[in-house]
């Protein structure tokens, strides 16, 4: 086979066609066929072999016209095309990704220019240069030299955090990020290793020692206390801000990688620049769920003949039963009522679960859904008319306002809805259940409960912070069938593909 | 591997050897083959592939199987897929009648068959070397799929509206579509006598399996551009004046412009030139128009839609 087609199918495959090797092989016994001497018979049997939908015929199109954009087919022309054809595509992906670090922008564009002309893989090992590699450790030895003569406030993070002064402390996350190089970051699994470099290059452990110091000249010290909780918020903005840059960075190491980790990264931190592929990823999940569980709508029930349809089917048969039928049990699908909480911290969850809902609309036909803060409204028709981004914009608009209210919200959802709840309803909630200390309307929630088939809360909130505060999931706990934390797209699937399975 | 031992037609080899030959010899029972449509035809025979066949519904998918099948003067075996269809309708089904009268007949005959036997271990060994006949090929009813290749001499094989067929039927379809044999539980594999050219087509109603879609070519048909769907009306309709098919065609195309329910395919321009025709025009006049545009279109919001643009629809296909 030639290196011509074959790096023409790379080409396919980098933007994102699926070519198959049993349809390699096609394509080259195609170009046998048909040879390369003429273009247009050229690209039309590669097309019908190699691309099989439409969209998939647009970007083959696209990708012949500029592997094929020369007069003669020469080998030695289209591995310049090829070299140019790369260093397009890497200056494409640092146009798309801007310099992430907000306030140096003059000064990072060595990086920057570095990234573009290394190699999209780049082994651990060379993530520091030398330059670099010489001031990180520079810092941290200054610092632990100030710990041990006593306490040195000088260090500009003790500093900053004694005084609580986020931008300071930003500034020092985003000067250490740029010292460690944070912008090399591809896999989700270099997450600790870059959250460690990151708090060691802030001088984590200068403030660690003036703890100490601190709680040996006085155990109850104020200043100790302070720093300890602020040290503990420190950790988790360097591990938010690693989550943040990988989800900026790791884009070269391919599409695929990207998509685990959006769909393991946390719902309400991901960047509206990011939603489309979020779309995207919701539709491909919900597909592969349609196609799981669309197949089982007929149940055989073994061994329960059904003994008026074999008669008569056997009537040619002289009255002997042989053809037997056995009975069959068509599958409900389930009737879904979403309720999804639209205020502030919670609608980013909302947005996916109710995309979710949507797209799964050939096997969850039934799917009716309601949006509150304060009083609760159905949205089902929203959905159905708009595309989900305006749909989700106007639910907000209409809904989004005012102080969250669960009991309110039950007492309307229950004077719209309750009816046609049934024993095959599954009701799902989504919100964090922190009800400003109103009234929870736990007798409604029992009703609805006793009511449908499954009742399921879904929290954004890890279980530890349920019942602190406001929160009266504690209380809700009681009358629902399941519950659980739900922040990323994986719980979501995996939460939908149950309701199915449920009821297959 | 057994595809290239299977004999392939000869006559069948001859007429599609060069996909020019293919585009003139289309053209003879009228179907206008595109240089795509050939190209997806010579490709499909020569790498032994079935060909899937997509597009608007109207623009010829399942004629271009009947063209085939003509051209090559070859049986047409086709398959209607619907949603519950399954492999007793598809593939082959036992008579079963028949195969009750077998036993009926067995146990009639089984004492001359068992009257001298010794004991039960004897007439035991006697009805086994009697030979099973009970699911023999006689009793085997073949349905679409098993005719297309059993059939001595090749057939072109559609498969129509693969969409419509559930997931289990496409995944059937698999064994059928790249080793052209199926396997039949009670008999062993049944392998194609000569491979026949298959055509599936799909409305994209649902999206089909990727094992599918790699097991065969795919071809997408869109609507035609002004001068190849003259040319299409030209050869169903012989005697139409020029001007009336320029301006019809024309109008057509601006049509298929708007946002409609359902664009005007290529069998409504056609009966709509063949009732323009019987009513004797020779080119279009609005109030003609007016009165025919049902032909071309099905639904009530479409046609109101039309007619209101209708004054600047008109001018524009005459201007051209």
């Amino acid at each position: 086979m030639d290196r011509l087609l074959i790096d023409f199918i790379h080409t396919l495959r980098k933007s994102e066609l699926r070519v198959s090797t049993a349809e390699t092989i096609d394509a080259a016994n195609a170009v046998a066929l048909v040879d390369y001497e003429k273009r247009q018979l050229l690209h039309d049997s590669l097309a019908i072999v190699l691309a099989k939908t439409e969209e998939d015929k647009q970007r083959f199109n696209e990708c012949f016209e500029r592997f094929f954009s020369f007069d003669h087919f020469g080998a030695s022309d289209y591995g310049d095309i090829l070299a140019n054809d790369s260093v397009n595509s890497l200056l494409d992906q640092s146009e798309q990704f801007p310099v992430a670090y907000g306030d140096g922008s003059g000064d990072d564009g060595e990086g920057q220019g570095d990234g573009e002309g290394e190699p999209a893989l780049e082994s651990l090992s060379g993530d520091l240069s030398p330059s670099e590699n010489g001031r990180a450790p520079e810092v941290v030895a200054t610092e632990s030299d100030g710990a041990t003569t006593g306490l040195d406030l000088s260090s500009p993070l003790l500093q900053a955090l004694l005084t609580a002064d986020e931008v300071a402390i930003a500034l020092q996350v985003t000067k250490a990020a740029r010292v460690i190089g944070l912008d090399k970051i591809q896999y989700s699994t270099q997450r600790a290793l870059y959250s460690y470099r990151l708090l060691q290059a802030l001088g984590i452990q200068s403030v660690t020692d003036a703890i100490k110091i601190l709680n040996r000249a006085d155990p109850t010290s104020e200043k100790a206390k302070h720093l300890q909780t602020a040290v503990l918020r420190l950790r988790q903005q360097a591990a938010d801000f690693v989550e943040d840059q990988l989800l900026l960075y790791s884009d070269a190491a391919g599409k695929q990688l990207r998509e685990d980790i959006l769909k393991q990264a946390n719902l309400s931190r991901i960047e509206q620049r990011y939603f489309e592929t979020m779309q995207e990823l919701v539709r491909k999940m919900a597909k592969a769920l349609v196609a799981r569980h669309s197949r089982r709508r007929r149940v055989k029930r073994r061994g329960q003949l059904d003994v008026a349809k074999t008669i008569r089917r056997n009537i040619n048969n002289q009255g002997v039963l042989f053809d037997t039928h056995w009975k069959t049990k068509k599958k409900d699908r389930p009737n879904i009522f979403a309720i999804c909480d639209v205020s502030g911290s919670v609608s980013a969850y909302a947005k996916f679960l109710l995309l979710f809902l949507y797209s799964l609309s050939d096997v969850l036909p039934k799917t009716r859904s309601f949006a509150f803060s304060s009083n609760l409204g159905e949205v089902t028709d929203l959905f159905q008319q708009y595309p989900v981004e305006q749909a989700i914009e106007s639910v907000n608009k209409q809904w989004g306002l005012g102080s969250t209210s669960y009991g309110d919200a039950f007492k309307d959802f229950s004077s719209l809805a309750m009816d046609d709840i049934r024993s095959n309803s599954t009701v799902i909630i989504l919100g964090d259940g922190r009800n400003n200390g109103g009234n929870p309307e736990l007798p409604i929630l029992r009703d609805i409960y006793h009511r449908c088939r499954h009742l399921i809360w879904l929290n954004p909130e890890p279980k530890s912070f349920w019942g602190t505060g406001d929160s009266e999931m504690r209380r809700y706990l009681s009358c629902v069938h399941y519950a659980d934390t739900c922040q990323t797209l994986q719980h979501l699937e995996s939460i939908i593909s149950n309701i199915l399975r449920s009821t297959d | 591997m057994n595809k290239s031992s299977l004999a392939l037609d000869k006559t069948r080899e001859a007429l599609l050897s060069s996909i020019d030959q293919i585009l003139t010899g289309f053209g003879q029972p009228g179907y206008i083959a595109t240089e795509q449509i050939a190209t997806a035809v010579y490709v499909a025979h020569h790498l032994q592939k079935p060909i899937l066949v997509e597009g608007p519904a109207g623009v010829g998918k399942t004629e271009l199987a009947k063209c085939v099948a003509g051209y090559l003067k070859q049986d047409l075996v086709r398959l209607q897929c619907y949603e519950g269809l399954d492999e007793a309708k598809a593939l082959y089904e036992w008579k079963y009648g028949k195969q009750l009268l077998y036993t009926q007949m067995l146990k009639e005959k089984l004492g001359d068959i068992l009257h001298d036997a010794q004991g039960l271990d004897e007439s035991m060994q006697r009805l086994h070397a009697f030979g099973d006949v009970f699911y023999a090929k006689e009793f085997l009813e073949p349905r679409p799929l098993l005719q297309a290749l059993t059939s001595e001499e090749g057939v072109v094989l559609l498969i129509d509206e693969i969409d419509k067929a559930d997931y289990e039927f496409e995944s059937l379809l698999l064994e059928l579509l790249s080793d052209y044999q199926v396997t039949v539980p009670e008999l062993g594999t049944v392998t194609a006598n000569t491979i026949p050219i298959v055509f599936l087509t799909s409305n994209s109603t649902r999206e089909l399996s990727d094992a599918l879609k790699r097991r065969c070519i795919h071809l997408y048909i869109s609507f035609p551009d002004a001068e190849l769907e003259r040319r299409i009306v030209v050869s169903r309709i012989p005697d139409i004046p020029e001007k009336l098919n320029k301006e019809l065609v024309a109008f057509v195309q601006k049509i298929r412009e708007l946002d409609l329910k359902k664009a005007p395919s290529v069998s409504e321009t056609i009966d709509w030139a063949r009732t323009l025709l019987l009513l004797h025009a020779d080119c279009l006049d609005r109030e003609m128009v007016e009165s025919t545009l049902n032909i071309l279109l099905k639904f009530r919001d479409d046609i109101e839609q039309v007619e209101t643009e209708l004054p600047s629809l008109l001018s524009a296909a005459v201007k051209v």
